[in-house]
């Protein structure tokens, strides 16, 4: 048995120029650098990653202390970098020469502008690869349009969906297509860097957002073509199971989801509710008799959730192996047991924005986890590292880059967002 | 052979329903050979589960199985009986991967966990996708993608204030899943390759949602509070609006007021005094939503959407499937692909998430239950005809010629 112990992670050794801002950006190489890469973000001094602007309260470096910049871009390094100024673009080529992935999302339009195409970045490193990842893609008519997380749904059918039943359209709470782009062009990135192993070339990733998410929602593309079906919102119903739910439990906004699929899953439910009686009830003798009295089923259900604690009901629903789950927010994942128990949860000490306790690596690889090796730098944090060590720029050099601002240390317009 | 990204890699797939297989899709469209385990008979419950064909149930015409089980060969075989988990762990031998979803604890039953099948090939990667992880005091318990959309907290901020929390279409929170999967084992692949050694990869869907609540999640950790779901009237510049012949979304932050203002063509907006600043727009966004309600309503989506593309206002239309076949954008990245399936006829499919320059993505339909039993058990495992033969007899594997 040869299990000598793997130590080293997995992308060790896998530098990235990261161009990428916003969530998705931030996502890829965050998965990236749990893993082991070394990741070097670059920003404009007068043009940061916006994320550092949102969810803070506002003062002094507030820039540096965003709880949602600073969780998806831990393990990264950060260089203030102007790469819309020639200079800083000879710079930035000097930094994909010694990198194995370049990883941007600029609007298409920006992107060109800026001269990032892959035959350029080619030119400067034949085996890199570079990842370009648009709401829309980089051809086509709409190649040029804005787009953020949303947008890859609203253009993609998820959301015509997506809503209460009989009523209109609901997104996703969150930026759906984000990480979810994040996490498939990391997948692409190691995709490529297996190519590069084996063959020795780099190549262009172009993933364009929208369309990562219509494979999400593949069978009903394919209801289309077979059925010409078009499938409108059904809340949180089931073609053909029910009880299948959202339910409200006592106190102020405790819910509880429920999804039962099979008869004996429905008996125990009805004991779980202290109504052994239903299951003798005609209107509910069956799948296909609950479906169809499904609005009186759900009032059954919710009069007994509404009477009790959410964790009280899940606790019973556990031990009687009915398939159901709370409804947890921000705040009750942090305290949530399930997640203690697997040390989900672990404390992160930034030196802008203090302590506090951060989602680790969620790949849980058994012999070389993930971890927290160094917090998200704060802006311009690592230029000495990436100018001097890795590019071998003279004191001399970096001071004529900063006097024309291709260079800084600290944002030159900190403007609030 | 084509030379892909991933030529020469070889999966074992155990996995079943949605997540494991659409890791393992797209491992196939990039190359990779997914050998695909199914029991005899029933196969895989994705099978057995719609949309049908014509509405027809039939393990051969199931749209959700035919869309995640593109380009693998199936092999049916029972994993229960001795036998059978003999012959998985002679495959693994010859794999890169394995990627399987049972519950914790079932693969040791028999024998076909990680340190298994380390003793025989080391560099093995094991990944397993489930709904709460391997370890912690859920991981037994039932669950769909419903209630791990509720218990990942992403149900928590979907949906009105005032109504029930919301999942969106679909098996969102195993497509999660399954996407995390793809990406994770191809990692621990890379590692293996480079290190000679193998590991286990264990997936919590539970944790994939709660690690990506975008800005709330960090500010629930950081600061103790966080915004209640706001669904689609809570916040003018998110959510969705109705228009002349539709539904328009958006989602704009204060860097994007400037092209907000451009799409509603009234440059008064940028001087009035109710708007000049994100916290005023905030303090007055009935005002602002009633403004942008009535432009939407004197607007068709594709009018909409033109003048997003211009103004650069991250705006779009909410387009259904059918819309999606007649957008230009996809057209003309020729997105939607057709393939010829025996049971299924000619239908289309969605593309592959990505392009590559170099190794494009390909896709082949859906393989029938069991028609790559005997090639790749005679191939993988060494067995003769007779051999297969007795196995079939047994009720262990299921062999099925190619039919139409």
């Amino acid at each position: 048995m040869s299990t000598s112990p793997q130590t080293r992670m997995p992308l060790v050794g896998v530098r990235v120029a990261d161009l990428g801002t916003v969530w998705a950006g931030a996502y890829v190489t965050k998965l990236l650098a749990d893993m082991g890469a070394e990741v070097i973000k670059v920003e404009a001094p007068s043009n940061f990653d916006l994320i550092r602007g949102l969810n803070i309260d506002a003062g002094g470096e507030y820039y540096d202390t965003s709880p949602y910049f600073n969780t998806y871009n831990r393990n990264k390094h950060g260089l203030g970098l102007d790469v819309g100024q020639p200079d800083g673009l000879a710079v930035f080529k000097r930094l994909v020469q010694v990198s194995d992935v370049v990883v941007e999302n600029f609007r298409t339009d920006v992107s060109e502008k800026l001269g990032f195409h892959y035959e350029a970045l080619r030119q400067a490193n034949p085996a890199v690869i570079m990842l370009s990842m648009q709401a829309y893609g980089r051809s086509g008519p709409h190649r040029n349009y804005a787009g953020y997380g949303p947008m890859s749904e609203y253009g993609a059918g998820l959301t015509s969906m997506s809503g209460y039943v009989g009523d209109e359209p609901q997104k996703v709470g969150i930026s759906y297509g984000d990480p979810l782009a994040g996490v498939a062009a990391a997948g692409a990135i190691v995709g490529a860097l297996l190519y590069r192993r084996r063959t020795g070339k780099g190549q262009h990733i172009e993933l364009a957002q929208r369309e990562n998410v219509l494979g999400l929602i593949g069978e009903a593309v394919l209801d289309w073509s077979m059925n010409r079906r078009l499938r409108k919102p059904q809340g949180n119903r089931h073609d053909v199971f029910a009880p299948h739910g959202c339910y409200r439990c006592a106190g102020d906004d405790q819910w509880l989801t429920l999804a039962v699929t099979s008869e004996d899953e429905w008996r125990r439910l009805c004991n779980v509710m202290g109504k052994p009686e239903l299951v003798k009830d005609q209107r509910f003798a069956d799948a296909a008799a609950r479906k169809r009295n499904e609005d009186a089923l759900d009032a059954v259900v919710e009069q007994w959730t509404s009477d009790v604690n959410r964790e009280d009901a899940f606790q019973l629903l556990a031990e009687a192996r009915i398939t159901a789950g709370k409804v947890l927010d921000p705040l009750d994942l942090l305290k949530d047991q399930h997640l203690k128990a697997r040390g989900f949860y672990q404390a992160m000490t930034h030196p802008a924005a203090g302590t506090w306790p951060m989602d680790g690596p969620v790949w849980r690889m058994s012999k070389t986890p993930g971890k927290f090796w160094r917090a998200a730098p704060r802006f311009g944090e690592n230029n000495d590292y990436v100018l001097k060590e890795l590019l071998g720029l003279t004191d001399g050099e970096i001071t004529a880059l900063e006097e024309r601002q291709a260079v800084a240390r600290k944002p030159t317009t900190p403007k609030q967002v | 052979m084509p030379n892909q990204s991933l030529t020469g890699i070889t999966i074992l797939d155990l996995s079943s329903f949605v997540a494991g297989p659409y890791a393992t899709k797209l491992m196939a469209m990039m190359g990779a050979r997914v050998i695909k385990i199914e029991p005899p008979t029933r196969g895989d419950v994705s099978r057995w589960t719609g949309p049908f064909l014509n509405d027809d149930p039939h393990p051969e015409r199931s749209g959700l199985f035919a869309h995640l089980n593109t380009g693998k060969q199936s092999v049916a075989l029972d994993m229960t009986k001795s036998a059978g988990a003999d012959l998985c762990r002679r495959i693994a031998r010859h794999c890169d991967a394995v990627v399987e979803s049972f519950p914790p604890g079932t693969l040791q039953q028999w024998g076909l966990h990680y340190d298994r099948l380390a003793e025989v090939n080391p560099a093995i990667v094991v990944t397993s996708l489930t709904p709460y992880g391997q370890t912690g005091p859920y991981r037994s318990l039932p669950a769909t993608s419903l209630t791990i959309f509720a218990m990942g907290g992403q149900m928590s901020m979907t949906g009105e204030p005032d109504r029930a929390p919301l999942r969106p279409y679909g098996y969102q929170a195993d497509y999660q899943l399954g996407l995390n999967g793809f990406a994770a084992t191809l990692t621990a692949i890379y590692g293996a390759q480079l290190s000679g050694t193998g590991q286990h990869v264990d997936i919590a869907g539970m944790e994939i949602l709660a690690a990506t609540l975008e800005g709330a999640g960090p500010r629930a950790a950081y600061a103790g509070d966080f915004m209640k779901r706001r669904g689609n009237h809570g916040m003018a510049l998110s959510g969705v609006y109705p228009c002349k012949d539709g539904y328009i979304g958006i989602l704009a932050v204060p860097r994007n007021w400037p092209a907000i203002v451009a799409l509603l063509g009234k440059p008064e907006l940028t001087t009035d005094p109710r708007f000049t600043t994100g916290a005023k727009r905030r303090a007055n966004d009935d005002a602002l939503q009633a403004i942008m309600y009535q432009w939407f309503m004197d607007h068709t989506k594709d009018q909409v959407f033109e003048i997003a593309g211009r103004t650069k206002a991250p705006v779009s239309p909410i387009l259904t499937v059918a819309e999606l076949f007649d957008s230009p954008q996809l057209k003309h990245r020729r997105f939607f692909r057709q393939l010829d399936h025996p049971a299924l006829g000619r239908q289309w499919y969605p593309g592959p998430p990505f392009g590559m320059s170099e190794t494009p993505l390909e896709a082949s339909p859906a393989p029938l239950l069991g028609l790559h039993t005997a090639e790749v058990l005679s191939e993988l495992a060494g067995l003769t005809e007779g051999g297969l033969a007795g196995l079939a007899a047994s009720g262990v594997i299921q062999v099925r010629e190619a039919v139409a």
